[in-house]
């Protein structure tokens, strides 16, 4: 006799629909709540924030974001350019 | 209370203070939470919901894992297992996709995404699991003369007019 997939959902349903109830209810207090707060999320407006703009942690994929690399110069080269009055030399 | 019924206890009580813990950092700034989930790049589009939705999720699930009835407590881990199947997605999908964004994971100030966070979201869901296929008749200790059963959380049923035995069902 061969079970069929409701045979072996059966047992564990009412543990489903516990789980369901607890994250449904939680999803709805959770836009009820931001409903009465003031510094709610503005669900219809919000705009999330570009690419390597944001703060610390902003999302910056590695390969777009990296900062230019810096021309690297040879200790006796900043002494020669003209107009550079604040180079720092490496001893 | 033996320790072997008192580690499930345990165990839901640190799963349950981390997820208290975790819903109240993201509650306090539910916009800047919304920034760091946009930041993921993974659903961007409804990262304003998720905000939403998720630290009340979390607060909920956490509260029911210390519910007085077995059923409730087994669906909050469960619920709590199937959150972290999906954020142990998302950090997994930063991390590979090597974005450096912030966690979010406590609110604010909480550290960049690595395969630490992955690490620490697999073992919560590893301790979710615990609890939810707890088998009934772990910790089991039978109850002395008034027959009492307990179930494994330590909190034994009393089953007087019964004799001894060990309990399967839930």
């Amino acid at each position: 006799m061969t079970s069929t997939f409701f045979d072996r959902v059966r047992p564990v349903a009412p543990l489903l629909a516990r789980t369901a109830v607890i994250l449904v209810a939680g999803t709805l207090l959770g836009y009820v709540g931001n409903a009465v707060r003031p510094d709610g999320v503005a669900l219809g407006s919000f705009e999330a924030p570009a690419s390597c703009d944001g703060g610390e942690h902003a999302p910056m994929p590695e390969a777009e974001c990296e900062p230019e690399v810096l021309e690297s110069l040879p200790p006796e080269s900043p002494s020669q350019t003209p107009g550079c009055t604040d180079c720092s030399v490496a001893p | 209370m033996s320790v072997r019924a008192a580690f499930p206890w345990l165990v839901r009580g640190v799963l349950g203070g981390i997820f208290a813990y975790a819903a109240l950092g993201k509650l306090a700034d539910p916009a800047g939470f919304a920034r760091e989930i946009a930041n993921y790049q993974f659903l961007p589009d409804y990262a304003q919901h998720v905000a939403v939705a998720l630290p009340a999720t979390e607060l909920l699930a956490a509260l029911v894992l210390f519910a007085p009835d077995r059923a409730w407590r087994r669906a909050g881990a469960l619920a709590i297992a199937a959150l972290l199947v999906v954020l142990l997605a998302a950090v997994t999908s930063v991390v590979l996709r090597g974005i450096n964004v912030d966690c979010g994971c406590f609110g604010a100030g909480s550290g960049e995404v690595t395969w630490l966070t992955v690490l620490r979201n697999a073992a919560l869901l590893a301790a979710a699991i615990y609890l939810v296929r707890l088998p009934d008749s772990s910790g089991e200790s039978v109850g002395g003369a008034a027959g009492g059963v307990a179930d494994g959380d330590g909190d034994d049923v009393a089953e007087a007019g019964r004799p001894a035995r060990s309990r399967v069902d839930p």
